[in-house]
């Protein structure tokens, strides 16, 4: 793969709270492991962050098997946010991505409020974790399971509370499952986030008519993503760009520069690269190229100028 | 693993619904060992969306100075009857070798391949391994093949041309045997009394498995399976290919540290990655029925 970090003719470099990124791609969460898996394919230095698969603070093994089906255009899947837990993640995982000069984000996960804050305060005492990246699209289990993204008032409360546990840079995501997603960008930066990235997978469901089961076996429903949810995830950064002052980080089927570019002119300052890293371990760096290109064929000197400037 | 840009030397069909492709891939035929796979993307379109998982069936020259790979696969949907239109001088971007394949068990004196539709090309770069040991006199390979009706029957030339014996089941008759492989497999332990002394390598669907279960724990036969799941990524990213596993019985195959086994916290089970753990696995590691 090209190299792509010494050119300087144009400036990539975008600001995510206290993080400073060299360029605005980072793998979406879960779609990327823990980074190992791609070195291969990739340098990991030559992205803007790392964001590494969802922690909870005690291992999880996650949803039943049959996780994962082909829908036209996209992908269906339930993982359940398997992962080893936040002590494992420290002690097996980051050593290895501490060796790069890339920030590393963590998604975190949780059951309760506590359970989100403690994950937090944890993480932020070992070395080499940058920011904190909140899936609240996770069940409540206090509130009988409903998920805290559903709910601002949940959303509220589990933000503040990882806010109050740490000075790394707070990023919630947020769930396009909602009514109106504006009031839960609205929550997230009054309880003090740094920025805020959209969307986790839409639900959804596939059924085999020979079976007369779920694709997905005993997990029923699962996330809707890749490509088949561009236009609606752009359209919800879109809506939440135009109403928060934070830095908006856009997620949701992005494959190449331009889906890229489309999120970065509605207003979001970096995108996510979800199940098309799957696909094509090496299409961040693509990306990257691609709106460097873009940037020097139209002779615009850095994202800033471009960022939000789609006229409506 | 890495990326090879392939070019398709030949794509034809072997009967109703089954396809063998020829694909120039140099450095993919010089890495891969017998049961490890490829994944395929279909097309540069972004739908079908995935990558594609085969088995690589044999390594080849092809002459005119061409190495490379072939695929044996049947039209089941969207990505296969995509791969079927390809024609010669085609490109197909590949990543491999992928996963874990079959350990040879040096232990044991017969080999018995089980192999069922398009699980068989998954035996075959192992069965030409054991074919040149069974010409030196090191082992005996026994070939058992599987096909609902006469004409789904494919590769039984290929597997006819190596050093072994190979028997022939046919569910609704017809041939050598009549009936299901895996009563074809009893039959043959029993009666040639070769139990303490042989080792099973099987392809093919799950529920033949299943029926392997009890013949394996009867005469207490070593047995390893390729299995299948559906792939996100086939690097062990996305975790979306688990199989159940049974802890006792991966402790006592795995150096737990290197693989991608996650166990619960009681209980004495866990999920394993079948693109990085397998797709080969014991037969006792795997829980058929969560
Ligand atoms: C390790 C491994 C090796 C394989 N080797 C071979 C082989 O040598 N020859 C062969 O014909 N087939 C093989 N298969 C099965 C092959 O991958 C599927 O038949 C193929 O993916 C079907 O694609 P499709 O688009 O035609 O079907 P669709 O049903 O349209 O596929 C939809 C989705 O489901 C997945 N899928 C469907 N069936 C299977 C399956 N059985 N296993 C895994 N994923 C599946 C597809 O990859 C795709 O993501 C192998 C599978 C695995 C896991
Ligand atoms: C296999 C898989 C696993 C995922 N795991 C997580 C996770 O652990 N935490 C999380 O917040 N989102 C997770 N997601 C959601 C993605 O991070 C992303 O928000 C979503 O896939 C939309 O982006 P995409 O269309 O580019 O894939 C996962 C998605 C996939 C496909
Ligand atoms: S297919 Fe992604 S982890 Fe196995």
């Amino acid at each position: 793969m090209s190299s792509i970090v010494d050119d300087t003719s144009v400036n990539l470099s975008v600001n995510l709270g206290k993080i400073q990124l060299k360029n605005p791609v980072m793998p979406a969460s879960g779609t990327f492991g823990y980074g190992e898996e791609f070195a291969d394919f990739i340098n990991l230095n030559d992205l803007g962050a790392v964001i590494v698969k969802g922690t909870t603070l005690r291992p999880r093994l996650g949803s039943f098997q049959h996780r994962l089906v082909e829908i036209p255009g996209g992908s269906l899947c339930s993982i359940g946010i398997q992962n080893v837990g936040v002590d494992r993640f420290i002690a097996d995982k980051l050593p290895y991505l501490r060796q790069f000069r890339v920030p590393v984000i963590v998604n975190i996960a949780g059951e309760s409020v506590e359970e989100f804050a403690r994950v937090t305060e944890i993480l932020s005492k070992a070395e080499g974790v940058s920011g904190i990246e909140i899936n609240i699209s996770c069940p409540n289990v206090k509130k009988g399971g409903m998920h805290f993204g559903v709910d601002p008032d949940a959303t509220f409360a589990v933000v503040r509370a990882v806010r109050n546990a740490t000075d790394l840079t707070v990023m919630p995501k947020l769930t396009p499952n909602v009514t109106d997603i504006t009031a839960f960008a609205r929550a997230c930066e009054e309880a003090g986030a740094d920025a805020i990235s959209l969307i986790n997978g839409f639900v959804g469901m596939s059924i085999d008519v020979n079976s007369k089961r779920s694709r997905l076996g005993k997990n029923l429903t699962g996330g809707v993503t890749g490509p088949c949810i561009k236009p609606l995830a752009l359209r919800l950064v879109w809506q939440v760009a135009q109403v928060v002052n934070v830095p908006v980080v856009g997620i949701g089927g992005i494959t190449s520069a331009e889906d890229a570019l489309e999120f970065i002119l509605a207003g979001a300052c970096a995108v996510e690269v979800g199940t098309y890293n799957l696909v094509d371990p090496w299409v961040m760096i693509e990306i990257i190229d691609g709106i460097r290109s873009y940037l020097m064929e139209k002779k615009i000197s850095g994202l800033n100028a471009i960022r939000g400037t789609f006229e409506a | 693993m890495f990326r090879e840009e392939s070019t398709v030397l030949a794509n034809e069909e072997l009967a109703p619904g089954f396809w063998k492709m020829r694909l120039v891939a140099p450095g993919i035929a010089a890495a891969t060992k017998p049961g490890q796979f490829i994944n395929i993307k279909v097309t540069r379109c972004k739908d079908p969306l995935f990558r594609r998982p085969f088995t690589v069936f044999r390594c080849s020259d092809f002459g005119g100075g061409n190495t490379g790979i072939e695929l044996v696969y049947e039209i089941v949907g969207r990505g296969t009857r995509v791969m079927s239109a390809m024609r010669k001088g085609e490109g197909l971007d590949l990543i491999g070798p992928l996963g874990r394949g079959f350990e040879l068990r040096h232990d044991k004196r017969v080999h018995i391949l089980v192999g069922s539709g398009v699980g068989l090309p998954a035996l075959f770069m192992l069965g030409e391994e054991l074919s040149l040991a069974a010409g030196r006199r090191e082992l005996e390979l026994v070939i058992m093949i599987d096909a609902k009706t006469k004409k789904r029957l494919i590769l039984e030339e290929e597997f006819r041309s190596l050093n072994g014996k190979t028997m022939i089941s046919i569910h609704d008759g017809g041939y050598d045997y009549h009936g299901y492989v895996t009563e074809m497999l009893r039959t043959y332990i029993d009666e040639e009394g070769i139990a303490a002394d042989c080792a099973i390598y099987a392809c093919g669907p799950e529920l033949m498995f299943k029926a392997m279960v009890p013949i394996c724990s009867q005469y207490n036969v070593p047995a390893q399976i390729s299995m299948e799941r559906n792939m996100g990524c086939g690097v062990g990213a996305c975790l979306s290919c688990v199989c159940r596993v049974n802890k006792e019985a991966v402790m006592k195959y795995r150096d737990i540290r290197s693989s991608h086994v996650q166990f619960e916290d009681e209980g004495n089970s866990g999920y394993a990655l079948v693109c990085r753990d397998g797709p080969v696995f014991n037969i006792d590691e795997v829980i058929f029925d969560e």
